[in-house]
């Protein structure tokens, strides 16, 4: 850096998408076997970049500067390396560089590389927690230690996870190279879910300080948005999960209240949702309905997208989200389903249809002694005007809390419901 | 005003397990606090050194003696340099506290000696 120091930034999130980007790149250009060296030679490209960077001023264009050390780091540790390599290895990357250096440059064959990357890590072989794991690791450039806060375990147990995964899919001989019907039938849907899960690691987390992870989500939504584009990867479900996550991120600027407290949805303010994507949603909807695919992403869309045509609580159409809940419990049973079919009866029928279906119901067990349950019951006592019960649930769900901001809002509504039962008496 | 050079000292491997995210919040660290330095005046000249490719020359016989050296993968290695203008050694010292260099190296500080 020198005294006329240039005032040039460095765009949000540059090194994460960077990474990503390049790995992505790089390992399709020398398999998929060798993705250890990619994974060196592009932390290799960071860490010198960084060093380089913080005394001098940014480079005019940092993605180039990344790319070509990236490049040159991954010769070097190839030439390293070359007593256990094949010898084309090596060559292809020296003779392709001014093709590679071309298809930098565009965003297609970017999308086509992450595409590849990605269905690399959800192979069907591994685990689902190991797919997320991969993920988050090679496609969003998060670390081993981001990871861990993000899926709530430890740094040591991530990087275990990732070693034996990428282990399992050398024994496996698994390649970049895919039919397109292998993508589809074999690779899709633990692509999907992945992303499900990814968005859901960053919407709600009852147990981070910081509840809500818009990073997450808005990878999640990224990389639906990209595959739902992708001709390889444009089916009626993929666009139904893209629709899904438009849909439900277009809430999240009403999700967060001035302390930084989560808003539930009763309390939203509507017009701050963010109707761009309402709209995305609504064509990503569409794009879904042409077949006869009912997946239950159609069916978690189609609830998104009747809360988001709805101007207000009361003006929602709570039969038709009732109704969508029976048939996503039908299909798709899961005891997060069940409990949000509760609080759709509550709205459809009332709360004590709701509380006699919860109290009765099959299926919920696993949830019993989850703060969900215990704050769907508060709010259930408390619509029936039953408020030492429903003090009794919200400090339940208080003490179930694992961050702060949390906790604070179910300890705040114990104060109004022990309020209530005071004004009672 | 005296002229200080500055060299950043560091053990490269305290970089190696960071994630990309931590890398690029370093960066911002570091050059807001340079901005801060150049803004106020007092930064002459900042440099990043190559950490691969440096040679050691000494003279030999009838012919300069060259080895490889110094290496990255050492544990001291000079990373960078840069020159401050301070009133005094303490001065110089001082414009160094906050500087985020030191949650990942150490400083050598020299004064420059002119002569008359």
């Amino acid at each position: 850096m020198s005294p006329d120091n240039a005032t040039r930034t460095l765009v949000a999130d540059l090194f994460r998408r960077e990474s990503a980007r390049l790995i992505a790149m790089l390992a399709r250009r020398i398999g998929a076997a060798r993705i250890d060296l990619v994974e060196d030679a592009v932390q290799d490209a960071l860490v010198s970049a960084m060093r380089s960077w913080s005394i001098q001023r940014l480079p005019a264009n940092p993605s180039a500067w990344l790319y070509t050390a990236a490049r040159n780091a991954l010769t070097d540790r190839l030439r390293r390396a070359r007593f256990e390599l094949p010898e084309s290895g090596q060559l292809e990357l020296a003779s392709s560089a001014t093709q590679a250096d071309a298809r930098f440059a565009s965003e297609e064959a970017l999308d086509d590389d992450l595409l590849s990357l990605i269905a690399y890590c959800c192979h069907p072989a591994i685990s689902q927690a190991a797919q997320l794991a991969l993920t988050l690791r090679l496609a969003c450039g998060l670390g081993v230690g981001e990871i861990a806060g993000a899926l709530l375990t430890t740094p040591e147990s991530v990087a275990q996870r990732i070693v034996r995964a990428k282990r399992e899919l050398r024994a496996l001989d698994v390649t970049f190279d895919l039919s397109a019907r292998e993508l589809i039938d074999e690779r899709l849907p633990g692509i999907l879910n992945t992303i499900y899960l990814l968005f859901d690691a960053g919407y709600l987390s009852t147990q981070h300080e910081q509840w809500l992870r818009p990073l997450l989500c808005a990878d999640a939504l990224r990389l639906s948005r990209m595959l739902a584009m992708h001709p390889a990867t444009d089916e009626p479900e993929t666009q139904a999960l893209a629709a899904l996550l438009h849909f439900t991120a277009a809430r999240l600027p009403a999700r967060v209240g001035e302390a930084g407290e989560p808003v539930r949805l009763a309390k939203q303010d509507r017009s701050k949702w963010d109707p761009a994507l309402i709209e995305a949603g609504f064509r990503h909807f569409d794009a879904s309905i042409r077949g006869e695919a009912l997946t239950r992403y159609h069916i978690e869309a189609v609830i998104a997208a009747t809360h988001a045509a709805a101007p207000s609580m009361e003006a929602t159409d709570w039969d038709a989200i009732l109704g969508h809940y029976d048939q996503l419990c039908r299909l798709y049973a899961s005891p997060v389903a069940a409990l949000n079919r509760i609080i759709a009866l509550r709205y459809a029928r009332g709360a004590q249809a709701a509380f006699d279906e919860i109290t009765g119901s099959q299926g919920l067990e696993s949830l019993q002694d989850s703060l969900l349950y215990h704050a769907t019951m508060a709010e259930l006592h408390e619509a029936l005007g039953e408020h030492r019960q429903a003090a009794e649930e919200f400090d339940a769900a208080a003490r179930l809390a694992g961050s702060n901001t949390l906790a604070q809002l179910f300890r705040d509504r114990y104060q109004a419901s022990r309020a209530r039962i005071d004004e009672a008496s | 005003m005296a002229s200080y050079v500055v060299m950043l000292r560091e053990d490269p491997a305290v970089f190696s397990r960071l994630s990309p995210t931590e890398m690029q919040a370093i960066i911002q660290r570091y050059y807001a606090w340079f901005g801060k330095l150049a803004a106020s005046g007092r930064l002459e000249v900042g440099r990043k050194l190559k950490d691969n490719g440096g040679k050691h020359l000494r003279a030999g016989k009838g012919k300069m003696l060259v080895s490889d050296g110094p290496y990255a993968e050492a544990k001291d290695v000079v990373s960078g340099l840069f020159i401050v203008s301070a009133a005094s050694y303490e001065e110089a010292q001082s414009l160094l506290s906050d500087c985020p260099h030191f949650d990942y190296g150490w400083f050598e500080v020299r004064e420059v000696d002119v002569t008359g």
